[in-house]
């Protein structure tokens, strides 16, 4: 658990629309060790998704990679699209990486799932996309990994259409198709928010089961603090594009710094909480991501938003190794402050 | 909070479908459920999903026809009424639902949208109509003068607010709210489980509350029901069943529950629940849970339990009648029972 398998630095995505430029990532940062398993969390369309589909490659057609660069497993796979030709050698290794190296876990798998072609055949084909194997060693793997994420009489099973599974099985059909290839990272992008709690458990369990055992690291997306809370090592929280704070899951829940952070946290009825204690809810909503303020996004909802906040981007504020916050609160040099009253 | 404002009494709701070759078959989504609501007080509802939850709260409503048992509401049993007879009724049992995006009619302004039921149900002046609308848009927290925009201008939990206004535009005195912040943000939940319990206090409405969010259901509830496949399993004070659930379903269903804190999710163990939730349509014979309980005993194949008083709660489970104590001593489920079973 050393040596980091994924390093990204400045990832900066925009989406060209008719309304102006949006703003979905704006220079973010992270990396993740090998078995660790990090937690992205945040508001709806803070670009959790976004960030995940730019390292994937797989940006919508009006996307636009403005910087990054995006070490995985030593190997620089950085978006290209310079030109005709870099951009074609860089979609040819990603297609090469995704479901091999790096798997997929969507929220929804019937978006994942093909309905008119039995579960077998698309195991089948994507395992064999990846490895060189005959049609008969290809199902004898699909079995295996149907066996794994516990789904009965899987022999039977594969010669069965999606519609023909529960959601919990759909989604461990994914499961399954993701850890094909024995990846070295998985990607799981909200990937119990359609299923019910005590599903969302086996699925969960599951998962951390199966990556224990093959020692992949794990990028987990979701907005439910208790989904982070039970799985994850380290914590990156999102808010209007950014990575607004960072940390090991314990520095996230018991010492936030980010007012946005300890927003969330007062926000969800934590077990620590009496009964008759009212929530309390963040107030107003995120910023319009085509015409973001010029100082901290989060000001307009901030209890302790002070001058400066409308008039620069706060700088980060590192407390140690894993935790770090962007807000002028937690700021002490007054150096860092460019912009004139 | 003595006063009873509705009596649900053996209440059942199959609904018959077709299914081909097979010809038409039964779901049984309610099955023989009991329970009463007092002025002002919230029952909460959880449970698996397609267990029956929304279709107890609709056809309590009369959305859908019952298809045995009494309803009463205000002690006259609605359950037989003709749509005539209801019409007094519609008023005062409304519902919230899910999606704020999809229950609100996109052409209409905000106004024209709460002030509809109104013009439906009495006589109000233009001008009478419109300060009864501003001063509901002020109760759920909008401005007055959002009075002529429309619902595509506002964010989810705005929305949700203005599908809550327009419900109250009739004063109702009970309100079923199926999965009212299921799709909203982590960060706005907070908003609208404090304005039902505002607008409670206020108005002594009853809520019966369906969510998947165990914790929010016990913040805001004062008793809560657990239902499996069609059946009421237990039921009892919000803070009991949620601390220390009884029947054997619901302890899974409460174990499973990702709690939004690192180091009560470490500290707790899980009951898994193995397989799946059986087919309504075949319900197991006996205690529907039977397929699935680690404690099923020879009882639970043959007949479905009767509700047994423990501890102030009722619980459908043969462990908790007296024959059982024994055994369940044994297998350390707590607690004993009490005098008055
Ligand atoms: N193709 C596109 N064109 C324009 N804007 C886009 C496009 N795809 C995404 N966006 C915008 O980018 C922002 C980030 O979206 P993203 O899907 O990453 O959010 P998210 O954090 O995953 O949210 P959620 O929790 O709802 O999934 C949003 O404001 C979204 O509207
Ligand atoms: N109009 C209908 N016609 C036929 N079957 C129905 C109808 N409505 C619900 N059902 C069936 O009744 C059962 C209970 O469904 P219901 O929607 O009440 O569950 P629920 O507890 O609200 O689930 P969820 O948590 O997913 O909303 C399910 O098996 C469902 O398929
Ligand atoms: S930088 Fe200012 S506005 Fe932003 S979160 Fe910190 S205190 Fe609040
Ligand atoms: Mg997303
Ligand atoms: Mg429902």
């Amino acid at each position: 658990m050393s040596e980091n398998l994924l390093e990204i630095t400045h990832l900066t995505t925009e989406f060209a629309t008719p309304n102006g430029t949006v703003r979905a990532v704006r220079d973010v940062s992270y990396h993740l060790k090998e078995g660790e398993v990090l937690g992205i969390v945040g508001e709806s369309g803070s670009g959790k998704s976004q960030g995940m589909l730019t390292l994937m490659g797989l940006l919508a057609g009006n996307g636009k990679v403005v910087n990054g660069r995006i070490l995985f497993d030593r190997k620089d796979i950085s978006p290209d699209y310079s030109n005709k030709k870099a951009k074609k050698n860089y979609e040819k290794m990603m297609r090469t990486i995704r479901g091999n190296e790096i798997g997929m876990i969507f929220q929804d798998p019937m978006t994942f799932l093909n309905p008119i072609l039995k579960i077998g055949t698309q195991l089948t084909e994507g395992i064999r996309t990846h490895t060189k194997c005959s049609k008969k060693e290809a199902r004898e793997r699909a079995v295996e990994l149907m066996k794994q994420v516990g789904i009965p009489s899987p022999e039977k099973r594969l010669d069965q259409y999606p519609f023909e599974f529960s959601g919990g099985m759909r989604q461990r059909i994914i499961i399954a198709s993701a850890l094909a290839c024995n990846p070295k990272l998985i990607i799981a992008d909200e990937p119990t928010t359609a299923l019910d709690v005590t599903v969302q458990a086996q699925i969960l369990e599951l998962l951390q089961k199966l990556t224990k055992e093959s020692g992949a690291s794990v990028i987990m997306i979701t907005h439910d603090l208790g989904v982070v809370a039970t799985m994850c090592d380290r914590i990156a929280i999102m808010y209007a594009g950014q990575i607004v704070e960072e940390g090991t899951t314990d520095e996230i829940f018991y010492e936030a710094k980010h007012p946005y952070t300890k927003g969330l946290l007062n926000s969800i009825n934590n077990s620590e909480k009496e009964d008759d204690e009212p929530l309390v809810p963040i107030p107003g909503t995120p910023p319009d991501l085509t015409n973001l303020p010029k100082g901290c996004a989060f000001m307009a909802r901030c209890p302790y938003a002070m001058k400066i906040c409308a008039a620069q981007e706060a700088p980060v504020t590192t407390y140690n190794e894993t935790h770090f916050c962007r807000c002028w609160l937690e700021q002490m040099d007054e150096s860092l402050i460019t912009v004139k009253e | 909070m003595e006063e009873k404002v509705l009596e649900v009494k053996n209440l059942c709701k199959f609904f018959e479908v077709n299914r081909g070759f097979q010809g038409a078959q039964v779901v049984q989504a309610v099955n023989d459920i009991s329970f009463d609501i007092k002025k002002g007080e919230t029952l909460g509802l959880v449970g698996e999903s397609g267990c029956g939850k929304s279709s107890l709260g609709r056809t309590i409503l009369r959305i859908y026809e019952p298809t045995k048992g009494q309803i009463l509401f205000q002690g006259e049993d609605i359950a037989g009424f003709s749509r005539r007879q209801m019409l007094p009724y519609r008023q005062k049992l409304q519902m919230i639902f899910q999606d704020p995006y999809a229950s609100l009619n996109p052409r209409f302004t905000v106004g024209e949208i709460i002030g509809e039921p109104m013009d439906i149900h009495n006589i109000l002046t233009p001008s009478q109509r419109e300060k009864r609308v501003q001063e509901l848009l002020e109760t759920v927290g909008l401005k007055p003068d959002h009075i002529r925009r429309y619902p595509h201008e506002f964010s989810g939990g705005q929305r949700q607010r203005i599908g809550i206004a327009r419900t109250l535009a009739l004063n109702p005195e009970f309100i079923v709210c199926d999965e009212p912040i299921s799709a909203l943000d982590v960060s706005i939940q907070a908003q609208v489980i404090n304005l039902l319990e505002k607008i409670q206090k206020e108005r002594g409405i009853s809520y019966l509350f369906i969510a998947h969010d165990l914790g929010m259901v016990k913040h805001i509830s004062h008793r809560i029901g657990v239902m499996y496949l069609g059946h009421m399993m237990e039921m009892g004070m919000a803070n009991d069943v949620y601390k220390k659930p009884l029947h054997p379903y619901s302890k899974a269903l409460l174990s499973a529950e990702p709690i939004p804190d690192p180091k009560s999710a470490r500290a707790r163990k899980r009951i898994l629940l193995e397989g799946e939730i059986p087919s309504p349509i075949h319900p197991p014979k006996g205690c529907p849970f039977n397929t699935r309980c680690p404690y099923a005993v020879a009882e639970c194949f043959n007949q479905m339990p009767a509700a047994f008083r423990v501890d102030g709660r009722q619980v459908a489970c043969y462990l908790y009648s007296p024959k059982y104590l024994r055994k369940r001593e044994s297998l350390n489920i707590e607690p004993l029972l009490s005098k008055e079973a």
